[in-house]
């Protein structure tokens, strides 16, 4: 007959096997959900390139980016790219509540800015949860060739001028949405020529540490850009990606990371 | 991330608070720790320095505001303090700059940390200071 102790302690660990299965089931349905409120694809207005890429640093992440069509006259599409500070489950869960209240904002609201503020009015009145959005919401205006954007505390969006190549980072402003009202942010807009591109980033990107320690930064982000002249929307998130890979090498990465690509079609 | 803790007087007892190394989502929550502990050691007014972190990402912010609204009178950001909790600070981060916790950077203007606190909109609510004589008087 087999020690009393023996059975208690093979129970446990039975019991403790079959609660972590549970927690991974129910973090694999989390990760399929937050994935799902993602767009399966952006939309794609005549003459412009929209391309994502999306990558958690844990099972689920804080960051976000949503890309719709948005009602009324004209081809508008609506972007957002943000990241919720914070990680893990917590910033999830924010993740998905904002995505849903700027998407309200922005079927309802009056420009990016308007909607930045409308979202953060909410943030900070009813999700007091110690965790805070940066953001950068935009509005394509496909037949004005115009992006019109707003910043809440986000990294500033970079901008390639396809005919000579200079890449530059676009005026920000604004305060981090959950932390303080007003927002302040307000809009601004950039008129794209043929070929000329922008990428919204989070810090996932610039914040991509080495083996050595050493951080990616904007300036390999910006040169990344730079190298993307020329090429597809798609073609130059790929090639950020990969910039970022190789300076990585096999360190694990710390954070969330986003990316969007806005470019006018040569 | 290291720390070591100095006590200065200005028109009331200050405890620094200094922190040297990266400060991140690595690392953010031990910096809540340390200034829980000192909170409940009796600290009501701090000053931390951040002059010796080259980089700071946005878990950062979290730590500076957590820490801003327990000495407030909040319960920092233990969502386990429940809503009402939460709500009251909220009236306490709706009146603004908040007086009992400031920030040392480095006076460099290229300070990547400085810029963070100007970009976020954080230097709304948390007072961001260059030199220590001068944020020992702000209190």
């Amino acid at each position: 007959m087999s020690d009393p102790r023996d059975r208690e302690i093979a129970e446990l660990r039975e019991t403790l096997a079959f609660e972590r299965r549970r927690l991974e089931r129910e973090l694999d349905f989390a990760r399929r959900i937050q994935l799902n409120l993602m767009p399966a694809a952006a939309p794609q207005p005549v003459g412009w390139e929209i391309a994502t890429a999306y990558r958690a640093a844990r099972v689920v992440g804080g960051d976000f980016y949503d890309a719709f069509e948005l009602p009324g006259p004209g081809e508008r599409v609506g972007l957002i790219i943000a990241d919720v500070t914070g990680k893990g489950l917590t910033a999830a869960l924010m993740m998905a509540f904002t995505r849903a209240v700027h998407r309200a904002a922005a079927y309802n609201g009056s420009g990016p800015a308007d909607w930045l503020e409308r979202t953060n009015r909410v943030l900070v009145r009813d999700a007091r949860t110690g965790l805070f959005v940066t953001a950068i919401a935009a509005e394509l205006e496909a037949s004005r060739r115009v992006l019109t954007y707003a910043s809440a505390g986000h990294e500033p969006a970079i901008f390639l001028r396809s005919d000579t190549g200079v890449v530059e980072e676009l005026p920000a402003g604004g305060t981090l949405l959950g932390l303080i009202k007003p927002a302040l942010a307000s809009d601004r807009e950039v008129h794209f020529e043929p070929g000329d591109l922008t990428v919204l980033y989070t810090d996932g990107v610039t914040d991509a540490i080495d083996a050595n320690g050493n951080r990616f930064g904007p300036d390999r982000l910006i040169a990344a850009v730079g190298l993307a002249r020329e090429r597809s929307a798609a073609d130059a998130v790929v090639g950020i990606l990969g910039a970022v890979d190789r300076f990585a090498g096999s360190a694990e990465p710390a954070d969330d990371l986003t990316l969007v690509a806005v470019r006018r079609l040569p | 991330m290291k720390f070591s803790v100095d006590h200065a007087e200005g028109s009331q007892p200050i405890t620094i608070l200094r922190l040297e190394g990266d400060l991140d989502a690595s690392n953010f929550e031990t910096v809540i720790e340390e200034g829980t502990r000192l909170h409940g050691e009796g600290t009501s007014h701090l000053l931390i320095d951040l002059r010796a972190v080259p980089f700071m990402g946005s878990s950062g912010l979290v730590a500076l505001h957590s820490l801003a609204l327990l000495l407030a009178g909040g319960a920092g950001d233990d969502l386990a303090s429940g809503w009402e909790a939460q709500h009251a600070i909220a009236r306490a981060v709706e009146g603004g700059m908040q007086s009992q916790l400031k920030v040392l950077v480095s006076p460099d203007p290229d300070s990547s940390l400085a810029r963070v606190m100007d970009r976020t909109g954080m230097n709304r609510f948390i007072e961001v200071c260059t030199d220590e004589a001068t944020a020992i008087a702000a209190f």
